[in-house]
């Protein structure tokens, strides 16, 4: 276990370093950030300080060594917009991103694991057959359709939800965050909603399609004989066999939602740091781009880590031991 | 009287799923709709009241109108209205059809087929390969899709190959992850271990033995 971990670090320095050489090289290749960045009217004077203050005078090798050793140091550079740390800029809009995201993540197994076993088990009832139905809506409407539409009916119409912002925050450990509050919630719960909507979807298919797999399957019928309880056999026996690819989709779309969830964060004006992210490749604003992509592979890295071991958790047959290099 | 054993023919798996397709309603509505837009796709240039490609055809007076107007010289009706520039919606929308399919199916066919041969090959392999493979999933999943495609479009210019090519990077590292994720569970079964005894090759196994028992996951993702 702990050599499967120590194993899975170096690999990970390994991709954060091949990670900040495709960006740096990408970025270059997408053109100057001097000519986003500075008026045309300026002079070729003010021009040149300001290529020298950013660095962007040396070969990029050189820059990109300059920039490993600042990393090295923990340090990744100023934000070229906004002269700011690019660390400080994004950890800033961090908290709000990763509580949305959790909380979307959340809604979308607490309703779509339920749900998705109820269509499995009764596959031709009234209620199975529904669920389905609404299922194919979550995939198939565009999120900010459905964002703005939630808007409308329960913010403008009903008057029951706040339509934008984080509401009142609360310090947690020092990191401000809206779920422990009333207004907090309320203002939590759309665009948590919006988002979960097509991992919702998502869970109800794969949980069905797993779930009407698995009680074919031999065990559950030696269950059924051995006198178990319907919802033990179901919410142990099955669910356990078939958590494996839900928790993969589960977790690749909790470190998507992570990363890029500008459209909901959009629709409902949420401080979080999808948004920065297009900004900052707008104006090419490379430390920025850096750090959060940086940032955003270290939580893959991580999310892909805790699911590898839960892999083995759920099924004893997949041993960590035997993915060694 | 000679006694001669009869066989019943035995379904093919082909002709199972085609039965069970069929059987339901909803899945035979919606091939029909697919093939209807299909069709639309491939007969746009027929069916369309207007080509929205060529500009002599268009009249700036016809912009912005509402749908069920008839043009300027009262030609022709605009069932769904026009754009600023004069076109017809409805014209629009079918010959945008060609190309949404034509870059949904592609890039998803080429996705899919990458995504599971190296996600099996990791799931199956193990080892280095596997760690390789997952760290440039890892890589591939954490890369905004604009940033992809806005880097593709400075190093090799315009076109819908270039956006096929986008959506694949994008694409194949989850179809990888999902693929392998079975995998794992699925090489572990008496089956593989019999397969593996009876000495077929690795790729028989993997693409014949294996492939087809990590599928079900991979088609809802896919879908």
């Amino acid at each position: 276990m702990l050599a499967f971990i120590i194993r899975r670090v170096l690999q990970s320095l390994v991709v954060l370093l091949v990670m900040s050489l495709l960006v740096f090289i990408g970025v270059y290749a997408i053109g100057n950030p001097i000519d986003v960045l500075i008026s045309p009217d300026a002079d070729q004077i003010e021009r040149a300080k300001v290529i020298v203050a950013f660095g962007l005078d040396k070969p990029l090798w050189l820059q990109y060594f300059i920039f490993l050793k600042n990393a090295a140091g923990g340090d990744l550079g100023r934000s070229f917009a906004y002269s700011t740390p690019a660390l400080t800029l994004i950890f800033e809009r961090m908290p709000a991103t990763l509580e949305l995201s959790s909380a979307a993540i959340l809604l979308s197994i607490v309703l779509g694991l339920p749900l998705g076993l109820l269509a499995g088990l009764r596959p031709n009832g009234v209620v199975g057959k529904a669920i389905m139905a609404v299922s194919i809506l979550g995939f198939s409407l565009p999120t900010f359709w459905v964002g703005l539409m939630l808007i409308m009916v329960f913010a403008v119409q009903l008057g029951w939800l706040p339509t934008s912002g984080r509401g009142e925050t609360q310090l947690l450990f020092g990191v401000p965050v809206s779920f422990l509050s009333w207004d907090g919630l309320r203002h939590l719960l759309m665009p948590a909603f919006n988002l979960a909507l097509f991992n919702i979807a998502l869970v109800i298919r794969l949980t069905r399609s797993g779930a009407q797999e698995a009680l074919m399957q031999d065990y559950v019928k030696f269950a059924r004989a051995k006198g178990l309880r319907n919802s033990r056999i179901i919410g142990v026996h099955v669910l356990k066999n078939i958590l494996i690819p839900i928790v993969t989709v589960v977790a690749l779309q909790f470190g998507s939602i992570i990363a890029f969830s500008i459209v909901t964060e959009t629709v409902f004006a949420w401080p979080g740091m999808g948004k920065l992210i297009i900004d900052s490749i707008r104006v090419l604003d490379r430390p920025v781009i850096v750090a959060y992509l940086l940032l955003i592979v270290t939580i893959f890295i991580l999310i892909n880590l805790v699911v590898d071991m839960l892999y083995s958790a759920l099924d004893p047959r997949v041993r960590l031991a035997e993915s060694k290099g | 009287m000679e006694l001669t054993p009869t066989f019943e023919v035995a379904e093919t798996p082909w002709q199972r799923f085609v039965r069970n397709f069929f059987g339901s309603k909803i899945a035979t509505a919606g091939f029909v709709l697919l093939v209807l837009i299909v069709l639309a796709a491939i007969f746009a240039p027929v069916i369309s009241p207007q080509n929205p490609y060529d500009l002599a055809k268009l009249d700036v007076m016809d912009s912005r109108l509402e749908p069920g107007q008839k043009s300027v010289d009262a030609s022709m009706t605009y069932l769904l209205g026009t754009d600023d520039q004069g076109r017809d919606m409805l014209s629009a929308i079918l010959y945008g059809i060609r190309i949404s399919v034509m870059v949904g199916v592609v890039s998803t066919i080429i996705a899919l087929s990458l995504g599971l041969t190296l996600g099996l090959l990791a799931g199956y392999a193990g080892g280095r390969i596997e760690a390789l493979i997952m760290r440039v999933a890892d890589i591939q999943l954490s890369f905004p899709p604009i940033l992809i495609a806005l880097i593709l479009l400075a190093l090799t210019g315009r076109g819908i190959d270039k956006i096929i090519i986008a959506l694949v990077a994008v694409q194949w590292a989850y179809y990888a992850r999902t693929t392998r994720s079975a995998a794992l569970v699925e090489r572990k079964k008496e089956y593989i271990e019999a397969a593996t005894a009876l000495g077929l090759s690795p790729l028989r196994i993997m693409f014949r033995h294996l492939l087809p028992n990590c599928l079900p996951p991979l088609i809802v993702v896919a879908g």
